[in-house]
């Protein structure tokens, strides 16, 4: 009688908790409500984004934060659909700041270079022209055939400077780099 | 006064002491200090053959005061007190310190060293005795008689109880109908029986049977001869000292005579005001001559004064055949005198319609917990069907939504304990009776602790509840269908849940009930951060307020379900009973004393004095004294530590007898090391050294430890004269900020170390000499620690010099 051999189990690599990935969110201003979430849920339900996305929750973001499981949080492009209408922080009943902590965990993914492309592409214009879009050349002309004034010139020192004070300026750079 | 006899006593523990001690240099000493008349040593002198030998001395008329060094004080003192007592000596006369935790054991590296601390601290404990004084006992009268304040399930169990144990007891309720919250929940868990049962009385009362409980309108509590209900009725003040309040009661107008009404109904049915009944949710309407459930107490009709047109109509007057409606009745104030007060006025639904996401008091078809109960109940406006207020349509549909303005920073931070058990009883209440009912409970933690109750939440799931763990963001309505949408993320299945409900059950949280904070004040008691009566300790004295004789019970400490406010109920009334029951109070006399010639019109005293024991009089020279009630002063000396006159004294603890303590203690060093001096408070402060001692902790013995009663006795002229008494150091222990004993003391000494600090600085002296620190009784290490770190820290910065001083 023939045995039957079974292919060999793979295992689910259980996820790795770095413990101090909440306290670096929690040194960012309003990041330290993080740690006093307790998962009610009220964020995702509140959330005007959430009823549209199959992977976008508030509450789990927050929760893989508190575990400190930065890998599936920073990488995310999720993590990038919130709207800001700050729904969820004036409902949550632990005053967490839930908005603000999400803007926390962006700008950790920033720092990693963890940011979707859109996102550089939308920066680097602000960089290049101070527009958040390029104005396309005919458009300018068109303006002029209607007899609409040119759009103002953004005072490109003013945006350079602050930027770099923001940090964008690193932002473009590693977008150059690529 | 008789010259002073000091007999001291040493203790050496079995020679456990004298291998580190030198006891006959202790001995040789001792002899040597003026007024020692005495001197015995043994291995105990706290029981037995050594306790005798004191007694024996002063029968004998050799000493008329006692030192006595003896290891582990806290137990042994009471004995020694109360042998000296009969022995005809006053008990105040009596010091004892330990040498064993304080001495011998911590310094056990450095015997010699011990021996000269050992020294030093039997010459502070002879001159403290040298000019202790003899404290009377005195005594108060106690009324035998109680107030109880709330009539629901707590307030009337401890009524029943005080009543039966021969008090004279008076039940104020501020409701027209006793039963508060209780008798309108109808079913209570875990017995799932009628809310309004209540332990029948062991009165004489011929019909009652000493069977386990009976309802209110069964138990015949009511007539019990020295029980006296005043429904209708509330506190409007309260004057006088525990043992004589003088109590003020309003008695709101009932418009009927509770003696001439015989309940016929006749006057509800010519009634021609009809208004929804609020006790009933609103789901039926009541007349303008109502009761709330047919079997109340006090069994009379009331008329709602704000509906009735009183004599432009009368047809209930009319009607009455006992003319038992009397339209002119008036507000009664009246005034009784009693022993102590319990306050049982429990809490309250917090108002949802604040979370205005929820729509409560918007949409009909939104109820609370409390209207849910009102409709399982037989009695109530629906007969036990559960339907939607909007249309009276059986409710098909029913969710629930937990932590309503609970759990909630927003609102009241805290869990009110009993929602979820509410919410699983009404749930399965409602699946037994109407099995076709779909039943959804919305959750962030479900919590059953306590005996059967996760029975109820088991029992839930096999009936198929179901139940989705999220806060709902919001309830909505269908314009059209008018049915409700509640909106909420189950986190499990992390999946978004739009969920179809004919009724929504809010379980709000529990808060105080109405009218808290006015009976606070008028009690003069403290409540918590939650606005609830906060108890003296929460661990032991769970029903006693920082004031004698006034007491709390049931919900208005915390929202309780029934079973803990029964025993709260009956533990109070043990409580106040053991006050008041022989009839006097006894207190001695460890209390504060005016030097009323240099007290002079300020008002800082009063202010301070936790338990109010200090009222301004004015004297026959038109200005106003300091006078300190002997029953309310509990001898901690916060007066003493804020008087900028010096005219206040503690009889116990005089400043003479803290000098004479403090310059003995630093007189003899037998050390390099620089002197410290430690001033304990005598309840955590001077325990956490007695701890430090019994587990053997290491720390110099130039660290001298002084007891006071509490460190806010403190003032900052005395830190002063301990650096001029010979200290490099003085460390201040008290008790946790927040865990005093006597609610502030600790608070206002670390304000005049402070103060002290600034003084030193100004004086050119280091401020880092003088430290305060909070402790309790198991951080004996942290004792050892802190006077090892001061010692070293006393090294580094040299030996202090003070004019004319060490």
């Amino acid at each position: 009688m023939a045995q039957k051999t079974e292919a060999p189990k793979k295992n689910v690599e259980p996820l790795k908790m770095d413990p101090s990935f909440k306290y670096e969110v929690m040194k960012e201003h309003d990041g330290e409500t993080l740690k006093i979430c307790f998962q009610c849920g009220s964020c995702t339900s509140s959330c005007p984004t959430a009823r549209f996305s199959d992977s976008y929750r508030p509450r789990t973001i927050l929760r893989l934060a508190q575990l400190g499981i930065r890998q599936k949080i920073l990488p995310s492009p999720t993590l990038w659909l919130c709207t800001a209408c700050f729904t969820c922080t004036d409902r949550c009943p632990q005053d967490v700041k839930v908005a603000s902590v999400l803007r926390v965990l962006r700008n950790l993914a920033v720092k990693e270079g963890q940011t979707p492309r859109i996102f550089i592409e939308l920066a680097s214009n602000i960089y290049e022209t101070g527009y958040a879009y390029k104005i396309p050349e005919l458009r300018q002309k068109k303006r002029e055939t209607v007899g609409l004034p040119p759009l103002p010139k953004a005072s490109l020192d003013r945006v350079d400077r602050l930027l770099e004070l923001a940090g964008g300026s690193k932002l473009i750079k590693s977008k150059e780099a690529q | 006064m008789d010259d002073v006899k000091v007999g001291v006593f040493l203790s050496d523990c079995g020679k456990q002491l004298s291998e580190i001690l030198d006891f006959n240099a202790l001995t040789d000493y001792v002899k040597s200090v003026s007024g020692v008349a005495m001197i015995g040593r043994s291995s105990e002198f706290w029981r037995g053959e050594g306790l005798q030998f004191i007694v024996d001395a002063i029968k004998g008329g050799k000493i008329n005061r006692v030192v006595v060094a003896e290891s582990l004080p806290k137990l042994s003192e009471v004995n020694i007190v109360q042998a000296v007592e009969k022995a005809g000596l006053n008990p105040y006369l009596v010091e004892v310190i330990d040498l064993k935790d304080h001495c011998a054991w911590p310094h056990r590296g450095t015997p010699s060293e011990a021996t000269e601390k050992a020294k030093a601290m039997l010459l502070a404990a002879i001159e403290r005795a040298k000019l202790l004084e003899p404290i009377e006992k005195l005594e108060f009268p106690a009324l035998k008689s109680v107030l109880v304040i709330g009539g629901g399930i707590a307030g009337m169990q401890t009524a029943i109880d005080l009543a039966d144990l021969g008090f004279e007891v008076h039940l104020v309720e501020k409701a027209p109908f006793l039963g508060g919250l209780a008798a309108r929940a109808g079913r209570f868990f875990p017995t799932d029986d009628c809310a309004i049962c209540i332990q029948s009385p062991a009165s004489d009362v011929k019909t009652i049977t000493h069977t386990s409980k009976k309802c209110v309108y069964r138990s015949g509590f009511s007539a019990i001869p020295n029980l006296n209900i005043l429904a209708n009725s509330k506190v409007v003040g309260v004057e006088g000292v525990p043992g004589n309040y003088k109590v003020t009661i309003e008695k709101k107008p009932r418009y009927v005579n509770e003696l001439k009404c015989v309940r016929c109904d006749l006057c509800t049915t010519v009634c021609p005001v009809e208004v929804p009944d609020e006790y009933n949710a609103k789901l039926k309407t009541r007349k303008a001559i109502y009761m709330n459930i047919p079997n109340v107490h006090p069994p009379v009709y009331i008329i709602d004064e704000s509906v009735c047109k009183f004599h432009d109509c009368a047809k209930c007057v009319e009607v009455c055949p006992t003319a038992a409606i009397e339209l002119d009745q008036k507000s009664e104030r009246s005034t009784m005198n009693v022993g102590g007060i319990i306050v049982a006025t429990g809490f309250r639904e917090f108002d949802s319609s604040i979370i205005k996401e929820y729509h409560y008091g918007d949409y009909p078809d939104v109820v609370t917990n409390l209207e849910l109960a009102r409709m399982i109940d037989g009695f109530g406006p629906t007969g036990g069907v559960i339907v939607r207020p909007s249309d009276r349509k059986p409710a098909k549909k029913v969710v629930f939504v937990q932590c309503v303005g609970s759990r909630d920073r927003r609102y009241n931070p805290y869990c009110s304990s009993i929602c979820c058990m509410i919410s699983l009883k009404h749930a399965a209440l409602i699946k037994s009776a109407y099995p076709g009912t779909d039943v959804t409970i919305c959750y962030i933690d479900i919590r059953t602790p306590g005996r059967e109750h996760e029975d109820y939440y088991e029992r839930a799931r096999e009936m198929g509840i179901k139940f989705v763990k999220g806060r709902p963001t919001e309830i909505l309505r269908d314009p059209e269908t008018n049915r409700l949408i509640v909106d909420v993320e189950d986190a499990l299945a992390k999946k978004f849940l739009e969920i179809d409900a004919d009724l929504v059950v809010l379980a709000p949280a529990m808060v105080p009930a109405e009218g808290t904070k006015e009976l606070a004040e008028i009690l003069g008691i403290e409540l918590d951060k939650d606005g609830f009566f906060k108890e003296y300790n929460a661990k032991l004295r769970p029903t006693e307020t920082k004031l004698r004789g006034i007491y709390l019970c049931g919900g208005a400490t915390f929202p309780k379900d029934a079973p803990t406010a029964s025993l709260h109920a009956h533990s109070v009334a043990i409580k106040a009973a053991k006050f008041l029951i022989t009839g006097k109070i006894i207190k001695d006399q460890r209390t504060a004393v005016v030097h009323e010639d240099y007290c002079g019109d300020c008002e800082f005293c009063p202010v301070t004095c936790p338990y109010g024991a200090i009222s301004l009089e004015p004297t026959s020279e038109d200005h106003l004294v300091a006078r300190i009630s002997d029953l309310l002063c509990e001898g901690c000396g916060i007066c003493v530590g804020t008087c900028p006159l010096n005219a206040i004294e503690l009889r116990h603890s005089r400043p003479n007898q803290m000098l004479a303590q403090m310059k003995a203690l630093m007189s003899v060093n037998g050390t390099s090391k620089p002197l410290v001096l430690v001033i304990c408070c005598s309840e955590c402060g001077h325990t956490a050294v007695d701890s430090s001692g019994m587990a053997m902790m290491q720390y110099p013995a130039n660290v001298r430890v002084m007891k006071v009663p509490c460190t806010g006795i403190l003032q900052v002229h005395q830190f002063l004269e301990a650096f001029k008494a010979g200290a490099q150091g003085v460390m201040v222990v008290g008790c946790k900020s927040d865990g005093c004993h006597y609610e502030v003391g600790s608070q206002k000494a670390e304000k005049k170390v402070e103060l002290a600090r600034i003084l030193l600085k100004e004086y050119g002296i280091d401020p880092e000499r003088l430290k305060m620190f909070n402790m309790v009784f198991i951080e004996g290490n942290k004792f050892a620690e802190a006077a090892q770190t001061m010692t070293e820290r006393l090294e580094k910065l040299g030996s202090l010099q003070l004019m004319g001083g060490s």
